[in-house]
């Protein structure tokens, strides 16, 4: 399948027509000079680390500055509006008793304990259960042949 | 004096090879980087231009491979010719740019026409061949022609550009865009066929 297979002449006379667009006076003129500005502009940004990068892409994009002071204004009004809410303050806001702890261990199959138990486990109050002496003794009680 | 060595420096930078203008911006000489912009920057925006329809979009592109370019000065091996390189990283670099916009609808942003377009023999040609139906003007056929480049795909209108309008041969551009030539060639061919199917009010 050659490109000249068929005849594209009337085509291609046509296209002549896209050589005659040319770009605005002093366009070529001033082309080199803004491609070493942007450059040296890079290197200087490269020298300055993170700061100075950031700060010179507000300085060669002014679309990403605009995207960045909005992205900060809105940052700052959700600040403003959510710390304003009533019942935004620390007080008012903490729950209790968020879960309901109790409808929890209810709703569990597997939980054995008494759910109207009020009265605490027998011996928690009791000092001398569960400490060191007891285990002591009953360890010797063990030991004994 | 100063003006004289000046002249000096930049009468040696025009006479240089591209190799040398490399080898020199290699080492940081702007100026010759700036010469070597000097001599491409024409057919690289011009090949971007074709690509885009849009003065705006080829400027910045154009402006971004050249300081890319740069960038990556140190990795250019000099198996192929700077000039293919530089055509390369412009063409690539539109082309993501395209596909990026192709949700969008894209505005056409034209130059104007130079005046050498009423004495060029091609398109006198076809402008004295007009029949009633195809009486347009020179910047309606500028529009409709573009329009038509825009309806291709990018890679069939990389080729036509190159190839018909900027003149780049076949192996070059398959150089270019990273396929064989006979790639370059079959996409060439759909590519007319299309371009005057669109446009076979006007010719």
């Amino acid at each position: 399948m050659s490109d000249d297979s068929e005849n594209f002449d009337e085509l291609k006379r046509l296209l002549a027509l896209k050589r005659h667009e040319a770009p605005p006076p002093g366009f070529f003129k001033d082309l080199p000079g803004r491609v070493l500005n942007q450059i040296e502009a890079e290197q200087e940004a490269g020298a300055n680390g993170w700061w100075g990068r950031l700060m010179e892409s507000f300085r060669v994009r002014p679309a990403f500055s605009g995207a960045f002071a909005m992205g900060l204004c809105a940052m700052l009004m959700a600040a403003v509006y959510y710390g304003s809410r009533p019942g935004a303050d620390s007080n008012g806001s903490v729950a209790t008793d968020p879960v309901g702890t109790g409808q929890l261990v209810a709703d569990n199959p597997f939980n054995t304990t008494n759910l109207n138990q009020t009265s605490p486990p027998s011996g928690m109050f009791d000092p001398t259960v569960g400490s060191g002496v007891q285990r002591a003794s009953r360890t010797n009680t063990s030991t004994k042949p | 004096m100063a003006d004289d060595a000046e002249a000096g420096v930049q009468g040696r930078l025009e006479q240089a090879s591209d190799r040398e203008l490399v080898d020199w911006s290699r080492e940081g000489n702007m100026a010759a980087y700036d010469e070597l912009i000097r001599r491409y920057q024409e057919r690289v925006y011009s090949t971007v231009y074709n690509m885009t329809s849009n003065h705006e979009d080829a400027a910045d592109l154009v402006q971004e491979a050249f300081v890319k370019a740069w960038q990556a000065l140190k990795r250019f091996k000099g198996d192929s010719s700077f000039y293919t390189w530089i055509y390369r990283i412009a063409v690539n670099r539109t082309l993501n740019f395209l596909k990026s916009k192709k949700n969008r609808v894209r505005k056409l942003s034209l130059n104007d026409l130079d005046s050498g377009v009423e004495n060029d023999p091609e398109l006198v040609a076809l402008i004295s061949h007009q029949t009633p139906r195809r009486a347009a003007n020179l910047s309606e056929l500028q529009i409709k022609l573009n329009e038509a480049l825009q309806r291709l795909s990018e890679a069939h209108r990389t080729v036509v550009v190159l190839h018909d309008i900027q003149g780049v041969p076949h192996d070059e551009i398959a150089e270019i865009m990273g396929c064989n030539p006979g790639t370059v060639r079959t996409r060439l061919f759909y590519a007319r066929q299309q371009l005057q199917g669109i446009l076979a009010d006007y010719l």
